[in-house]
């Protein structure tokens, strides 16, 4: 049964922004070893990192969940499968949150431009939650 | 260095998001993402800036709304991380 649906939308020169200002620093706090990995091997990584943050911020709106924690974006990793296609891996608190609620599955779609990323994600949450 | 730092921030704030508009300055206790002056991309460039430009380091359990939430928390947050006396900047 789905449970919620939340969309993003991310400007990519802020992103390219944060990027050259703050390097490293500012990938290894908000993105994963294998997302940072990922994106940066594409010939536009910024456009990739954009995509991640608008895709972390959808899933939040889609989840069940009233968050009122520290910023989880590590803790809501968006992975690729051989083909590209992504999927949501959830870990942490935020995890831990998710399966209290009854989530089953998230399911997640990214595009992006030259300037904007966006995202929607949608949550299938167990009937029991959702009814009660 | 309460009033720099709240200065600061509030000049942040009004130049990266509301076009350099001073009319519509959010009052000290108001909410910036509820409220709308900040996105949630806004929130990744204030914690980025309270690290390049007051210098103080904020670890991931701080990234909460009692610390980032409007401009009397961010002052408070970051007035508690600055060593007593020594310049923001």
């Amino acid at each position: 049964m789905t449970g919620g649906v939340g969309t993003d939308i991310v400007e990519v020169r802020r992103i390219t922004a944060l990027m050259r200002d703050r390097g490293a620093a500012f990938l290894e706090r908000w993105f994963t070893a294998g997302e940072i990995e990922y994106c940066s091997r594409k010939a536009m990584p910024p456009q990739h990192f954009a995509a991640r943050c608008a895709a972390k911020e959808a899933v939040l709106k889609a989840l069940p969940v009233a968050w009122n924690g520290p910023l989880p974006w590590r803790s809501i990793e968006i992975v690729n499968d051989p083909h590209g296609a992504p999927s949501v891996r959830l870990s942490g608190a935020i995890l831990d949150a998710a399966t209290r609620a009854g989530v089953n599955e998230i399911s997640v779609s990214l595009s992006h431009c030259i300037e904007y990323a966006t995202a929607v994600a949608v949550v299938d949450v167990t009937s029991d939650q959702a009814n009660g | 260095m309460d009033t720099q730092i709240r200065t600061e921030l509030t000049e942040f704030i009004v130049m990266n998001y509301l076009f350099g508009d001073v009319s519509r300055v959010p009052r000290d206790t108001d909410s910036l993402i509820d409220e709308g002056y900040i996105d949630s991309t806004g929130i990744l460039e204030l914690i980025e800036f309270l690290q390049s430009h007051f210098g103080v380091e904020v670890s991931d359990s701080e990234t909460v709304p009692e610390n980032l939430g409007s401009i009397a928390s961010l002052t408070k947050f970051v007035t508690s991380k600055l060593p007593v006396g020594e310049p923001s900047s």
